[in-house]
């Protein structure tokens, strides 16, 4: 019943038009045209993410993982937890509820920590992704006037943009949770340091991927079935996953795609080879390490064209205008934010084995303080256009 | 329920820990107290109390003071000062007219005008400064200094849109680094007049020609921007809605085109934009009537007269008033005749 009511609503507020649309065109191909109303529906703000906290609610009480919360307050906290509202982590009743009820202590250094993230997630949205987005907009809408190099930069900044507006938010609602003395899960783990497609997948939407993993990958029998049952799960997970984000077949193909890529991980049984932190305790990787990070970077590009483009036939010029002779060409006037992306890169890379790069930063004060300064002038003065995130239509 | 249970998410219990994290974030935030108070109390452009601490004229020499600064901030303050003491007879416009002497005009015609010539305005900041003279009084006269430059569908930047936020909420200034050097400048000046007077050098310098300076509009403001042309639908239909607004409401509206010097021209019709530029002209014309010095005349003809290709020197800019508002019937276009004499003793 809760399962239906849940999935019931998602599907009436993002999927029917979907649907419907769909439908009546499959007949219009076959020369059946059908008369049919598609209803002018707003989707509420972050359905798809509360719609799965409740929904793992459900399911954890189904499976004794967890008892029912008779406390009606904690429950609504939960569904309804500001900072995570709309666009996630998507939480689990396990993690959070309690932390609802149990009786709780200001902790100066969760705080503390706690708005330095959400500086860095300020930094990260304000500065680097509203920045870079206009120039994203612009490629996409013209991806037929410019030239291969400028697709290619157009991708390389989308797949930054989406990151840091995405990472940005996640920082910041879960910054702000610790102000409040809550721990939120871990959404982002610098999924572009990853070193093959199934690594990404655990640093990239960490509480969407594992969501899927545990209440529907592994139901479907996970990876302790046959190699096509496998395959069949693998697909079907992904493409549900892309299909989560949006009633469009560019998130399906996209979805599909990352499914694409994984399958060969699982078949030769790698998927789980890379695990720790990329190049622990080295400030330069090796090459191999190297070129593992550049080709699966290269794969989540390639993907990305997939997921930003308006429509499948989009995506398709937009990569054949990438692979023209162009393509050797300096790109046009959009270089004037490449040095962003390469900072993040280098922050990130220097702190990555913590949970974000301004956690417990061994500089003295003086030298600390200046730079959080640093990053609070960046973002007042330096940064773009007010734009909204990008996962709130999800 | 109990009450404990409806509380407890926002109760803490130990409230020495609180006061701790509350005062490093104090300490943390002084540097920004001190930035608001200062910005409050050198306050730049009158927004917030009239302060008197620094004169007038020295703020109006601040906000001259770079090629950076000056858009913004001349219209800032000049929508500042317009909301305070709204005006029925307005001149719109970018930085040619803001040199339109306004002393002038009341003295020709006894009227008070405000001018709200903003360097680098454009053909949007012209729209929004109309409508909201418009929102503030009954207007009567209104002159819209326009041109061809701007009149293109790339020249879309948004001058009003820049500093419309701080005039609505003008505390959003305590967080702009922008206001931070304002003040700090404001008080530079007052304190170390020679600075000041370096400022006003640096503008007396700009009314000479100087080859370098000419070389350099040319290619970045003329070349450059020309380049990358397309009609602007958009700016017609704004300016058409001006005037038939003024026509209804019988407003006294005026287009004015201040001369350009022949190496425009060369431009213009080097990328092949006559055609351009003559629509433009009729657009212009068709919408009101419009003092057009912007002719093969006694001026364009002579490079003396200009600061750059855009730019006329002062003198100029004093006998076009003279011939606009100096005339009984305002709206004929000026004669080949009136130009010349404008520019003899020159």
């Amino acid at each position: 019943m809760s399962l239906a009511v849940n999935l019931g609503l998602l599907g009436f507020f993002k999927y029917y038009n979907f649907f419907i649309d769909s439908f009546v065109e499959s007949f219009a191909e076959v020369g059946v045209n059908l008369s049919y109303h598609s209803l002018q529906i707003i989707l509420p703000v972050g359905i798809s993410f509360y719609t799965f906290q409740t929904l793992s609610y459900t399911i954890d009480i189904y499976r004794k993982n967890i008892e029912p919360t008779k406390d009606i307050v904690a429950f609504f906290a939960f569904v309804g937890f500001f900072p995570q509202l709309v666009a996630g982590p998507i939480e689990r009743a396990k993690n959070l509820i309690p932390q609802f009820t149990a009786p709780r202590k200001f902790d100066y250094h969760k705080a503390k920590d706690g708005l330095k993230q959400i500086l860095w997630g300020l930094f990260k949205k304000v500065m680097i992704a509203d920045n870079i987005g206009p120039y994203v907009d612009d490629i996409f809408a013209h991806s037929d006037v410019y030239s291969g190099s400028t697709l290619l930069l157009g991708i390389i900044y989308f797949a930054f943009q989406i990151y840091c507006d995405f990472s940005g938010y996640s920082d910041i609602a879960i910054g702000v949770a610790k102000l409040f003395g809550f721990d939120l899960m871990r959404n982002f783990a610098y999924p572009y340091f990853s070193r093959d497609i199934g690594e990404f997948w655990r640093r990239w939407h960490i509480s969407l991927s594992t969501w899927f993993r545990d209440y529907l990958y592994i139901p479907l029998g996970g990876s302790r079935v046959g190699t096509w049952k496998k395959i069949r799960n693998i697909i079907i997970i992904f493409t549900v996953s892309g299909f989560w984000h949006g009633a469009n077949w560019t998130f399906v193909a996209w979805g599909f795609l990352n499914g694409l890529y994984f399958i060969p991980l699982m078949l030769i049984g790698k998927n789980r080879v890379n695990t720790g932190i990329t190049s622990e305790g080295k400030i330069i990787p090796g090459i191999k390490v190297i070129l593992q990070i550049g080709i699966t970077f290269i794969l989540t590009l390639f993907a990305w064209i997939f997921f930003r483009a308006d429509t499948i036939g989009h995506a398709f010029q937009y990569i054949g205008g990438i692979f023209s002779e162009s393509l050797f060409i300096i790109p046009e006037n959009f270089k004037r934010y490449f040095y962003l992306p390469l900072i993040l890169v280098v922050i990130e890379w220097v702190y990555r084995d913590k949970d974000h790069p301004l956690r417990d930063l061994k500089f003295p004060a003086w030298i600390r303080w200046p730079f959080y300064y640093v990053l609070i002038y960046c973002i007042l003065n330096l940064g773009g256009s007010q734009e909204s995130f990008i996962y709130f239509q999800f | 329920m109990e009450a404990r249970n409806l509380l407890y998410i926002f109760s803490f219990n130990n409230s020495n820990i609180v006061r701790k994290f509350l005062y490093r974030i104090l300490l943390f935030g002084v540097i920004f107290i001190a930035n608001a108070l200062f910005i409050f109390l050198i306050d730049p452009y009158n927004i917030f109390f009239n302060s008197n601490f620094i004169e007038d004229e020295i703020k109006i020499i601040n906000i001259n003071r770079s090629d950076e600064a000056m858009p913004r901030a001349n219209a800032l303050w000049k929508l500042n000062e317009y909301s305070k003491t709204p005006k029925s007879n307005i001149i719109i416009g970018d930085s040619r007219s803001r040199h339109i002497d306004v002393n002038i005009i009341k003295n020709l015609t006894g009227e008070e005008y405000y001018n709200f010539g903003v360097p680098g305005g454009n053909y949007n900041l012209i729209r929004d400064i109309f409508w909201l003279a418009d929102s503030k009084t009954d207007l009567k006269n209104v002159f819209i200094q326009v041109g061809f430059l701007n009149y293109n569908k790339f020249r879309n930047y948004d001058v009003y849109k820049l500093v419309m936020p701080y005039t609505k909420n003008p505390f959003r200034m305590f967080f702009k680094a922008w206001f931070s050097f304002d003040s700090f400048y404001a008080l530079l000046y007052k304190i170390f007049p020679e600075y000041r007077n370096e400022v006003i050098t640096s503008e007396e310098d700009n009314q000479k020609m100087n080859i370098s300076r000419w070389n350099e509009v040319l290619d970045k403001q003329g070349y450059s921007v020309l380049k990358k042309y397309a009609y602007p639908n958009n700016y017609y239909t704004e300016l058409l809605k001006i005037a038939e607004y003024c026509r209804q409401k019988d407003i006294n509206l005026r287009f004015l085109v201040f001369p350009n010097h022949p190496d425009f021209f060369k431009i213009v019709s080097e990328l092949n934009l006559e055609d351009e530029r003559e629509r433009f002209k009729a657009d212009i014309h068709g919408l009101a009537n419009t003092f057009d010095f912007n002719f093969d005349n006694a001026i364009t003809n002579n490079k003396d007269l200009f600061i750059d290709l855009y730019h006329t020197k002062q003198c100029i800019i004093d006998s076009i008033t003279n011939d606009i508002w100096g005339i009984k019937n305002p709206g004929i276009i000026m004669s080949k005749y009136s130009l010349e004499s404008a520019s003899e003793g020159l």
